[in-house]
């Protein structure tokens, strides 16, 4: 009966019955969490194609930025990315080859949603 | 008293629900190692070719997003899945649809740069085959140099703070007397999780005596699963969790060696899409007896939700040395990957190791 498995699935006590792994399979798939962005010009505000976006969990020099996406034709990047608890991810623009100056950011409210990012010209 | 009673009806609600989360998609049967143990018999050259990511996908997309519970998982296995050059491309899609993945790899390709391109295509648990120390782990997997690899991916996978991931070793007649030894050497590395297999004699492993235990080693290895768990508990200093795999039932051991009570759950939660289109439970299930339907004729998931009989219902597995069991009610016939050939008999029982 499907209300019996999920209620067994939502106490605590139990999860461990849902934690499973198949003979041959891995453990249980991390959680992550996505975001579109949009990435436009700061002085047009028209959109900018292949943006790297990169990410990472903590400003740590010893992690490497994880290449996540490149933007559309719109500007667009649907990404995924891990989280850690206590930790923000933070995110890299750059394109390459341009005037446009790479942009770090932080994102702090990892709920799905769309997130303006302008890139600024070099002077 | 009622944990046992209590977890019988957990299992047949389980079953009844049958509630799909877990999918494997053997995207390849290609292996660039000839691992003595292999249940599927992989080669460098397969006579299948890959199946194509569209036509997984167009699978996939049978199943409806309200049917898929938050933990559902595509695990990608072989073969050797990163011997598809598709490889990001596929996790990427899958991560599209809003799934998570997951892969089983031999580790010979992963190194930094393929961490990081797993990582970004949205890469969420892994797990590194590790069946020895140095040469024993090369001779298992037919390879010189496969152990350094293996260690290198192990070393990437286990400072990844946003994996789950966890190292296999499957033991054998060759490597039980390096059980310390590998646990230290997997500890050393950071690794969290280390799960253990036995080989049954299927594919490649089927003629090998050495692949094998024998009782007294059986045994041996149940009581080093045991006293590694306790002496973790005990400490509660984070050590690594030791945990036999969920592979057979084990009577005395169970609980003991693993946190769950046996339960096989092919067909039940677990299904697979194998490499010519096949569905069935896990791909080492013995797919000439137990395939339940094709992707390209069926929907999967209409094959999911009205045929998987054998798996749903076990009573067709008391017979041969299972007839009259008297643990049958909690075994069921064991895992169903231990049903091979003309099914006429398990062809492995567990049980018979610990009694």
């Amino acid at each position: 009966m499907k209300w019996l498995h999920n209620l067994l699935k939502g106490l605590s006590l139990t999860t461990a019955l849902f934690i499973f792994q198949a003979c041959y399979g891995t453990p249980e798939w991390l959680h992550d969490a996505s975001l579109q962005f949009k990435v436009v010009a700061a002085d047009t505000g028209e959109p900018l194609k292949d943006v790297y976006v990169s990410s990472r969990v903590q400003a740590a020099d010893n992690l490497d930025w994880i290449p996540c996406g490149r933007t559309n034709e719109d500007g667009e990047a649907h990404v995924f990315f891990g989280t850690a608890e206590g930790q923000d991810p933070q995110f890299r623009f750059e394109m390459l080859d341009s005037d446009y100056q790479v942009k770090d950011t932080v994102i702090v409210d990892t709920k799905y949603r769309t997130v303006e990012i302008q890139l600024v010209k070099a002077e | 008293m009622l944990r046992q009673p209590l977890f019988r009806l957990f299992r047949a609600n389980e079953t009844k629900v049958h509630e799909l989360n877990y999918l494997f998609w053997e995207c390849t049967t290609r292996c660039n190692l000839h691992c003595r143990h292999c249940g599927s018999d992989c080669m460098t050259v397969s006579q299948d070719i890959d199946m194509p990511l569209a036509d997984f996908l167009r699978a996939l997309d049978t199943i409806p997003s309200k049917e898929r519970p938050p933990e559902f998982t595509v695990v990608l296995t072989g073969g050797e899945p990163l011997l598809r050059p598709d490889i990001a491309e596929v996790g990427r899609a899958i991560r599209q649809r809003g799934v998570g993945w997951s892969m089983v790899s031999n580790g010979w390709f992963y190194d930094e740069a393929m961490h990081r391109k797993l990582m970004g295509a949205g890469l969420g648990a892994l797990t590194i085959s590790l069946d020895g120390l140095g040469e024993r782990h090369d001779w298992m997997r037919g390879r010189n140099g496969s152990f350094e690899r293996a260690e290198r991916a192990i070393a990437i996978a286990a400072k990844e703070p946003r994996l789950n991931f966890d190292v296999v070793s499957c033991i054998n007649r060759r490597n039980i007397g390096e059980l310390d030894a590998l646990h230290d050497k997997l500890q050393g590395l950071g690794v969290k999780q280390w799960r253990i297999f036995t080989i049954i004699p299927i594919g490649r492993a089927k003629d090998d005596p050495d692949m094998q235990l024998t009782d007294a080693e059986f045994v041996r290895l149940m009581d080093f699963i045991q006293t590694r768990r306790e002496a973790a508990a005990a400490a509660k200093d984070g050590r690594m969790n030791v945990t036999f795999s969920c592979e057979g039932y084990l009577g005395p051991y169970e609980r003991k060696v693993r946190r769950n009570p046996f339960f096989c759950r092919a067909g039940i939660t677990i299904a697979s899409v194998l490499i010519d289109g096949r569905i069935c439970g896990c791909p080492n299930i013995d797919r000439d007896l137990f395939s339940q339907g094709n992707i390209y004729q069926d929907s999967l998931w209409e094959v999911w939700q009205h045929r998987f009989e054998p798996f749903r219902d076990r009573r067709w597995t008391r017979k041969g040395i299972c007839a009259d069991c008297p643990v049958w009610r909690d075994c069921q016939g064991n895992g169903m990957h231990n049903w091979h050939g003309d099914g006429g008999q398990v062809i492995h029982c567990h049980y018979r190791h610990v009694i």
